[in-house]
């Protein structure tokens, strides 16, 4: 049920219980002082909550906290004090909106200050920015660091000896940081249960990506999607709080498969789908409302996205499991989204536009990330060929608002959804 | 021989983006494969070994119009994947049988699954090293990388990589590696006898040529500039550092010098450098060759640097050792690596007041002007009050 907020925007359920939850990950973060639990900071594709949660420490994802300043506008002047300090305006504005941040006393969005991390889990996996990141954020607070090195699957496929390494590094770096830091001893059967747990959620959760083959998708896989991904990516996978998440947006996904309805966006349900959509890349945050309002206006709908996956591919099969607890999270890591070869990356968007029936594919092309970017225009060129459909390139940033041009980025939607239109005429009279 | 005629050949195959000389060398016997590969660090040894010709692919410089690499890069990424792409579409490497893309950003990296979908008949390989420096976990991981490199070889050439072949190709490297360095000492020591450009083309040289003649080259170089007198310019002494991929144009290292600054000590093709000490020729060649890059490689923003304390010691040992009065942050423009790691860079030379500046290049910058006034002012107040 969509239920207004003060604000106006409607939401559902779920995504009022999402908020809510990040919300008290913030509280717990911050209020470490009363209760003496260590901050392990770590990024969202590969990190290890399963695992943290054992140590009983605590998540934190700096890319959570420049997402949280983005969407309220915070990133902008972030952005702009880091490069005063003489960071270079062409590096990725996570790492400038982070830096920022901690000048500007590091406010969590409760208003409370963050606690400086205990531990710096450098989970480097598919991004090479994370660990020149890392490397500046133990430069400025002078904390413990651990790294986790994830080898990229340039054959596109994950070896023996890419999972030993990785599993060795759990074993003999990451285990051991994690008992100095916090004082607790390693126990493989609390990783199992947190595990058993995360392969609950993951079902669920890849129910309802899947709930967008439907027509019309009673989901958007994209701006949508970025609510059902938050307590799967972040602090939650692996807990209880997390399963009922996914049970209780499952079912609400089903009641609106039953009620034939579309997605719910800001302004209520989307009334008439017209336009389905694959989008390649994350979305822009400092803009987030305005950009979403740009496809729901229009009558597109995301059907399936790939920033979904940064945090893991579930929806190709992976599951973690408990039987094999220090391995499946090397299996984890090494599958993330962005530490697949474009190859694969180009194999997964074809399989999109196919089984989601996508009129299209567009990229949002994003300026700080070149895991993302490099390479897009193959990929669309790419797909275009395998699927004969159109594709088109829109480009933004993730927190710089300097890089959102409205009428540039609305210009582009327009005309895409017009050559869509175009290329339905076509068949039509083709037909 | 002369020191100009060492360099007009060494210029001429800086010049020659079609790779004449390699070409002739593939073509001198069918069986010959070469192997290009990208900045910043593949084993040549391994290359050399399988008796392939290592071929350093470092973009297209500033004398080649990109005109298909633009339509597959966004405007905010580097320029040397761009003319790389633009090498391979205008078959200028088609004679290349194989590419090597080695671990140092997101852009390269991506590169090597881009040149999997663009030329799908060449041996591809994104070549991954470790950033965990322990043997017993980055070190097995590394050699088993190694090992699977070799295979990919002995695939392609439908050859054997014998130990013996490795070791043979390990001491000319050694070799390699240590006139090298001999011409980094012999400059830092006499800057004016070894301008910047010589040294750069001769370094050039290094990625097109066999090893066995690079090698001559440079004992022919070392012996020329000796003899040589050249007149002693009033510079003070620098560090080049962050250009260790794409590459500057010549006339950029050339402005630099000419505004009062001998460059002592650079990293612009690492490769040369990257292995700080001999690698031993007794015991396992592949062992060996991990336990070099674990132990005794040079620092780079390309690598994780473990320890806190360590982040910019390679950096300033480097100032230290070659008596350099200031270092210059030239990196490329959109170079994740170089411009993510310079603030910490620049945070230890601070420590130790160092002076420094910084400022950002394309290999097809044209305009020299800015970048002199801005090398020839700090050249200016190192002199008056360092």
């Amino acid at each position: 049920m969509a239920i207004p907020t003060d604000t106006e925007v409607l939401k559902d359920s779920s995504m009022l219980l999402q908020k809510q939850m990040i919300a008290e990950n913030y509280d717990e973060l911050t209020n470490t002082a009363e209760t003496g639990k260590k901050i392990s900071s770590t990024f969202v594709p590969g990190n290890l909550n399963e695992l943290v949660m054992c140590f009983d420490m605590l998540n934190n994802l700096p890319e959570i906290n420049a997402i949280n300043n983005g969407m309220r506008k915070k990133s902008g002047m972030m952005v702009m004090q880091a490069e005063k300090m003489g960071h270079s305006e062409d590096v990725c504005t996570y790492v400038k909106a982070d830096i920022g941040s901690m000048s500007k006393g590091n406010i969590a969005p409760n208003g409370k200050p963050m606690p400086n991390p205990d531990l710096l889990l450098l989970s480097y996996t598919g991004c090479f920015t994370f660990m020149k990141w890392f490397e500046l954020l133990r430069h400025e607070y002078g904390c413990e660091t651990a790294m986790l090195h994830v080898p990229y699957e340039g054959d596109g496929i994950i070896t023996q000896n890419m999972r030993d390494y990785v599993v060795k590094q759990i074993k003999e770096v990451i285990i051991p940081a994690l008992e100095k830091v916090s004082g607790v001893k390693f126990d493989i059967d609390r990783l199992r249960e947190n595990l058993t747990h995360s392969a609950k959620a993951e079902d669920d959760f890849v129910w309802v990506l899947e709930s967008a083959k439907n027509k019309p998708s009673p989901i958007d896989a994209y701006f949508g999607g970025v609510y059902y991904i938050g307590p799967i990516f972040t602090a939650f996978r692996g807990t209880d709080k997390a399963v009922s998440y996914y049970k209780m947006l499952r079912s609400e996904i089903e009641q609106r498969i039953a009620e034939g309805k579309g997605p719910i966006t800001p302004e209520g349900d989307m009334k008439e789908e017209r336009y389905r959509l694959v989008v390649e890349g994350p979305p822009n945050w400092t803009n987030f409302r305005e950009f979403w309002k740009m496809f729901y206006d229009d009558g597109a709908v995301v059907v399936a996205s790939t920033y979904t996956k940064v945090g893991g591919v579930y929806d190709l099969g992976f599951r973690h499991d408990p039987t094999n607890p220090i391995e499946t999270l090397a299996d984890y890591c090494l599958g993330c989204y962005t530490n697949r070869n474009l190859s694969q990356r180009v194999d997964m968007l074809e399989k999109y536009v196919n089984e989601y029936q996508a009129d299209g594919l567009l990229i949002n092309s994003i300026k700080s990330c070149n895991s993302f970017s490099a390479g897009q225009l193959l990929m669309m060129q790419e797909v275009e060929k395998r699927t004969g459909k159109p594709g088109a390139f829109i480009e933004t940033d993730l927190v710089d608002p300097r890089y959102f041009s409205a009428a540039n980025v609305k210009n582009r939607l327009e005309s895409y959804f017009q050559m869509i239109e175009q290329r339905r005429q076509s068949a039509r009279s083709a037909a | 021989m002369s020191t100009a005629e060492i360099i007009a050949r060494c210029q001429a195959l800086y010049d020659d983006l079609d790779f004449t000389s390699a070409r002739e060398w593939k073509n001198a016997d069918p069986k010959r494969k070469v192997i290009g590969y990208m900045p910043v660090y593949v084993p040549r040894e391994i290359i050399h070994a399988a008796g392939m010709l290592p071929l350093g692919i470092l973009g297209g410089g500033d004398q080649m119009e990109v005109i298909h690499g633009d339509a597959y890069y966004q405007s905010y990424i580097c320029r040397i994947p761009r003319s790389t792409i633009e090498l391979g579409l205008t078959k200028k490497l088609d004679f290349v049988d194989g590419m090597l893309f080695p671990s140092i950003c997101d852009v390269i990296r991506n590169l090597s699954g881009m040149w999997q979908l663009m030329f799908p008949d060449t041996y591809v390989r994104y070549f991954d090293v470790p950033q965990n420096y322990t043997d017993s976990i980055g070190g097995e991981y590394y050699i088993e990388e190694l090992k699977e490199l070799m295979a990919g070889l002995e695939k392609l050439g439908d050859i054997t990589i014998t130990d013996e072949a490795l070791r043979e190709s390990t001491a000319l490297y050694n070799e390699n590696r240590r006139l090298i360095n001999a011409v980094y000492d012999f400059r830092a020591a006499q800057p004016s006898k070894a301008p910047s450009v010589e040294v750069y083309l001769l370094m050039r040289a290094g990625m097109v040529l066999p090893v066995e003649e690079h090698n001559q080259v440079l004992s022919d170089y070392l012996e020329a500039a000796a003899l040589e007198e050249r007149p002693v310019r009033d510079n003070c002494r620098i560090v080049i550092n962050g250009a260790f991929c794409e590459q500057p144009p010549l006339n950029l290292i050339r402005s630099i010098e000419m505004a009062g600054c001998y460059i002592v000590d650079d990293d612009y093709m690492l490769i040369n450098k990257w292995l700080l000490e001999d690698v031993p020729l007794e015991g396992d060649p592949v062992k060996n060759l991990s336990d070099a890059f674990l132990h005794y490689s040079a620092d780079t923003a390309a690598k994780y640097c473990d320890r806190a304390e360590d982040v910019g010691q390679y950096l300033l040992s480097t100032v230290k050792k070659t008596g350099a009065e200031g270092v210059i942050f030239t990196a490329p423009s959109f170079c994740d690596p170089a411009l993510l790691e310079r603030p910490m860079l620049q945070d230890r030379m601070d420590e130790h007041s160092v002076p420094h500046i910084s400022f950002k290049y394309a290999e097809n910058s044209g305009q020299m002007q800015p970048i002199r006034e801005q090398a020839g002012t700090f050249a200016d107040s190192i002199k008056l009050w360092s």
